[in-house]
C-alpha cells in the first residue's frame, strides 16, 4: 500500500509556561511507495516515534492529511487503519504466551471476517514460521531471549497480514550481533511479504543497511529523502553529510578562490559549476570522507600524524589539521604504501567524488565538477 | 563462626520485640483457650479442655456477634472493591482533573473515623426532634422514613455496610489508582493499534497486570473487616449488644473489660476462633489469587 502524507504537521503544547511549543513533525510531504522498506532516520527526539504515531493513528495530527493508497485516513481510529506496529519495548503482554500474544489481534476481527479458532491457530501458527520461533509457542515472554521477543512481536504485528509495518527502534534492546542477524532477517521478511514497512532508526549504519529508500530528518524537519547511496554521495546538507557514515565525515573550514577548494593554504581540488562556469570566491564548509584519502608524497593535503590504528584490513590514520571543526580526523586506507610518517607529516591527495562543499550560512551542499 | 552469629545479632532486637509482643501472647491465648473456670482474681483455673469453646459457641451474642461480622465481610469486601476499580478506572481516564480527585478521594481515609462515624450517625438518625437528612431525602423521593441507628436490623446493617465500605474506600481507590498508572502504556497502544475494543483492553490488560493489587485489597480487606469493632462503636454506641451489632472482636473485648466482663478464657476461645478463620480465609485467598501472577510464572 502506498502512504502518502501531505503537510503532515504535529505540534505538541510546552507544559512549561513560556516554553515554545514542541515541533515534533514538521510539514512532512512525501509519498512511500507500494512494497518498500522505507526507514526513518534522525537523531533521538527528532520525532521519528511521533511520524510512527501519526501514521498508525494512536496521535491525531495538528495539520495535514495521511493518505494510504487513495484512501484519506487522517480522521480514522487507529482499529480502521489496520497496521501493525513493533513497539521499541516489544509490548508483549506478559502474562500471555506466545502463542496467545499472536493471536490477540486476531481476536478482534469482527463480522465476516471473524475466525475460528482452528483459524486463528493455523494464522499464528503461520507467522511463528515465517519469523522462525514455531518451537517457543507455549512460553511466556519473561522466558525468552531478547531476540525472541522482538520476532513475537513482528509476528504478532503480520499475523493480521497488515498492508502497512510500522517498526519502532525495533533492534535498540539487542546486543550487536543480534542486531545484525536480526536486521537480516526483518529484511527477508519484508521481501518475502512484499508489505510496505516503515523502519525507524537512529543508527544510519543499520538504515544504510536495511531500507530501500531512508528519510533522514532532525527536529522534525525532512532533510533528505533517497536511496540510502544516493544520500551518502551527495548528501543535501551538512547535517545530512555528518549524520552518515562510520567513521563520520571530516569538516573543514575552507574557502573557494579562483575555482580552487582551499583548506588552509592547502589547494584540495579545483572545481568548476555543473554543466561549466567558475565559482566566485566565498567561505565554505569542506567535508571529505574517511576513505577519500590517498597517500600521496606529493599531495596537496598537508595534515599532522596522531596515531595510526590498524583495523585488521584498513588502516586508519588518525590525524590532525589547524582547520578542522571536526573533533576527530581520520582517513581510512587500504595501503600505507606512499604514507610517510618519519617527520610526523602526513601527505594524501584527495577524492573528488568523496569531498563535499557546504554553504557556510545555509550549510546546502554545493554541487561541483571537476 | 563469627559470621554466623552476626545476622542474629542484627535480628535480636526484633526477633526480642516480636517474642515479647506477639509470639508469647498468642501462645498464651491459646493456652488460656484451654484453661477452664479460670478465676483472674486468684488466678487459677479448675481444669483444661473444651468447654470454653463450647460454651463461646453457644453463646447467643457470639453467634449474632459472628453473623455480623460475616455480613459486613462478605458484603463490603467485594462491593468495596469493585465501586473502588471504577472510581480508579474514571480518575484514570480523566487525567486532568485526576490529581486534584486524589486528594478529595484520600480526605477520608485521613479523617479520624470516630468523627466519620459520628456524621454518618447524624446523616442517618431519626429522633423525635429531626428526620435526619437522609430520611428527608426518603420523604423527598416519596419513601417511608427508617430509623437507620436504632431500628430494624436491615437498616443498621446498612448503615454498618454503608460506613464500611465509606471508610476503605479512598485507601482502595489510591491503591488502585496508583496500580493502573503503573502499567506499561505501550501494552495499551499496541492492543489499540490492533484494534481492540477498551471493554476487552480493561479484561486482558489492564485487569491481568492489576491483580496483584487487587488480591492484597481483598486479602487485607477480608483480615480488615474480621477484625472490625471502632466502625461499630462508631455508629452505635459502646453497647453494641443491646444494638445487636456486635462483632467478634466487640465480643472479645466485651468478654475481657465489659459488663459481663472478666472472663479471659472465653474471650481467648473466642480470639482462636476468629483466628483459625481468617486463617482459612486468607489461606483460600492466596491459594486463588495465585493463578493471576502477572511476574508471568506459570501456576503450579
Ligand atoms: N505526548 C507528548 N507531549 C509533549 N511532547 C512530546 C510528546 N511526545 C513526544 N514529544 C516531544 O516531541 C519530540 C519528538 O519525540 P519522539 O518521541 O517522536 O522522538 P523520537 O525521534 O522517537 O526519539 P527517540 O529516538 O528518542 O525515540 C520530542 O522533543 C518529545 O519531547
Ligand atoms: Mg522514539
Amino acid at each position: 500500500m502506498k502512504i502518502t502524507l501531505k503537510h503532515l504537521t504535529k505540534i505538541f503544547p510546552n507544559r512549561e509556561k513560556g516554553k515554545p511549543d514542541v515541533v515534533a513533525v514538521n510539514d512532512f510531504d512525501f509519498s512511500i511507495p507500494d512494497g518498500k522498506l522505507v526507514s526513518l532516520l534522525g537523531p533521538s527526539g527528532c520525532g521519528k516515534s511521533t511520524a510512527l504515531n501519526l501514521i498508525c493513528g494512536l496521535e491525531k495530527p495538528t495539520k495535514g492529511q495521511i493518505f494510504f493508497d487513495e484512501t484519506d485516513v487522517t480522521e480514522r481510529s487507529p482499529r480502521d487503519r489496520g497496521v501493525g506496529m513493533v513497539f521499541q519495548s516489544y509490548a508483549l503482554y506478559p502474562h500471555l504466551t506466545v502463542r496467545k500474544n499472536i493471536i490477540y489481534p486476531l481476536k478482534n476481527f469482527k463480522g465476516d471476517k471473524k475466525l475460528t479458532k482452528e483459524e486463528m491457530n493455523r494464522r499464528a501458527e503461520e507467522a511463528a514460521k515465517l519469523v522462525q520461533i514455531s518451537e517457543l509457542m507455549e512460553r511466556r515472554p519473561s522466558e525468552l531471549s531478547g531476540g525472541q521477543q522482538q520476532r513475537v512481536a513482528i509476528a504478532r504485528a503480520l499475523v493480521k497480514m497488515p498492508e502497512v509495518l510500522l517498526l519502532d527502534e525495533p533492534l535498540s534492546n539487542l546486543d550487536a550481533r543480534l542486531r545484525l542477524q536480526t536486521r537480516e532477517e526483518i529484511r527477508r521478511i519484508q521481501q518475502e511479504t512484499g508489505i510496505t514497512t516503515i523502519f525507524v532508526t537512529h543508527d544510519q549504519e543499520e538504515a544504510m543497511s536495511i531500507s530501500d529508500i531512508m528519510v533522514v530528518m532532525k527536529s522534525g524537519t525532512l532533510h533528505q529523502m533517497g536511496e540510502p547511496q544516493e544520500i551518502y554521495d551527495s548528501p543535501a546538507n551538512l547535517f545530512v553529510a555528518k549524520f552518515l557514515g562510520t567513521p563520520p565525515i571530516n569538516v573543514f573550514e575552507g574557502r573557494l578562490e579562483k575555482g580552487t577548494v582551499y583548506i588552509g593554504n592547502d589547494a584540495v581540488l579545483k572545481i568548476r559549476k555543473p554543466g561549466g562556469g567558475d565559482f566566485s570566491d566565498m567561505p565554505v564548509y569542506v567535508g571529505i570522507r574517511p576513505e577519500g584519502f590517498m597517500p600521496d608524497a606529493e599531495g596537496s593535503f598537508v595534515a599532522g600524524l596522531k596515531a595510526l590504528e590498524v583495523m585488521g584490513r584498513d588502516t586508519s590514520v588518525v590525524f590532525t589539521h589547524d582547520d578542522t571543526v571536526s573533533e576527530v580526523t581520520r582517513a581510512i586506507i587500504s595501503s600505507k604504501k606512499g604514507l610517510n610518517t618519519g617527520d610526523g607529516v602526513v601527505r594524501f591527495s584527495v577524492l573528488p567524488e568523496k569531498l563535499h562543499i557546504f554553504d557556510k550560512e545555509t550549510e546546502t551542499r554545493i554541487p561541483f565538477e571537476v | 563462626m563469627k559470621e554466623k552469629i552476626k545476622p542474629w545479632l542484627y535480628l535480636l532486637p526484633a526477633v526480642l520485640f516480636l517474642g515479647v509482643f506477639m509470639v508469647y501472647p498468642i501462645v498464651d491465648v491459646f493456652i488460656y483457650s484451654f484453661e477452664e473456670g479460670y478465676n483472674s482474681a486468684s488466678q487459677s483455673f479448675f481444669g483444661t479442655g473444651t468447654f470454653n469453646y463450647s460454651y463461646v459457641l453457644h453463646d447467643a451474642y457470639f453467634l449474632r456477634a459472628l453473623k455480623n461480622t460475616f455480613i459486613i465481610v462478605i458484603i463490603t469486601v467485594p462491593l468495596s472493591t469493585g465501586i473502588a476499580l471504577l472510581i480508579a478506572l474514571g480518575l484514570s481516564s480523566v487525567k486532568k482533573i485526576k490529581e486534584l480527585y486524589q486528594t478529595v478521594f484520600f480526605l477520608p481515609y485521613v479523617t479520624n473515623t470516630l468523627a466519620v462515624g459520628l456524621v454518618f450517625m447524624l446523616l442517618f438518625r431519626k429522633t423525635p426532634y429531626t428526620d435526619g437528612f437522609v430520611n428527608m431525602l426518603l420523604n423527598a423521593l416519596g419513601m417511608s422514613t427508617v430509623d437507620f441507628i436504632d431500628g430494624p436490623y436491615w437498616a443498621k446493617m446498612f448503615v454498618m455496610c454503608f460506613y464500611t465500605i465509606w471508610v476503605v474506600m479512598p485507601f482502595k481507590v489510591l491503591i488502585l489508582t496508583s496500580a493502573i498508572a503503573s502499567v506499561n502504556q505501550d501494552y495499551y497502544k499496541a492492543a489499540r493499534v490492533d484494534g481492540t475494543s477498551e471493554f476487552r483492553i480493561f479484561g486482558t490488560i489492564t485487569l491481568p497486570m492489576i491483580s496483584p493489587m487487587i488480591s492484597y485489597l481483598v486479602i487485607t480487606g477480608f483480615i480488615g473487616a474480621f477484625k472490625a469493632y471502632s466502625d461499630e462503636v462508631a455508629i452505635f454506641g459502646t453497647d453494641l449488644n443491646s444494638a445487636g451489632m456486635n462483632t467478634i472482636v466487640g465480643y472479645i473485648y466485651d468478654m475481657l473489660y465489659g459488663d459481663s466482663g472478666g472472663y479471659p478464657s472465653y474471650a481467648s476461645a473466642a480470639a482462636i476462633i476468629l483466628f483459625a478463620v481468617v486463617l482459612t480465609i486468607t489461606t483460600i485467598n492466596l491459594m486463588v489469587s495465585g493463578g493471576f501472577s502477572v511476574t508471568g510464572k506459570a501456576k503450579k
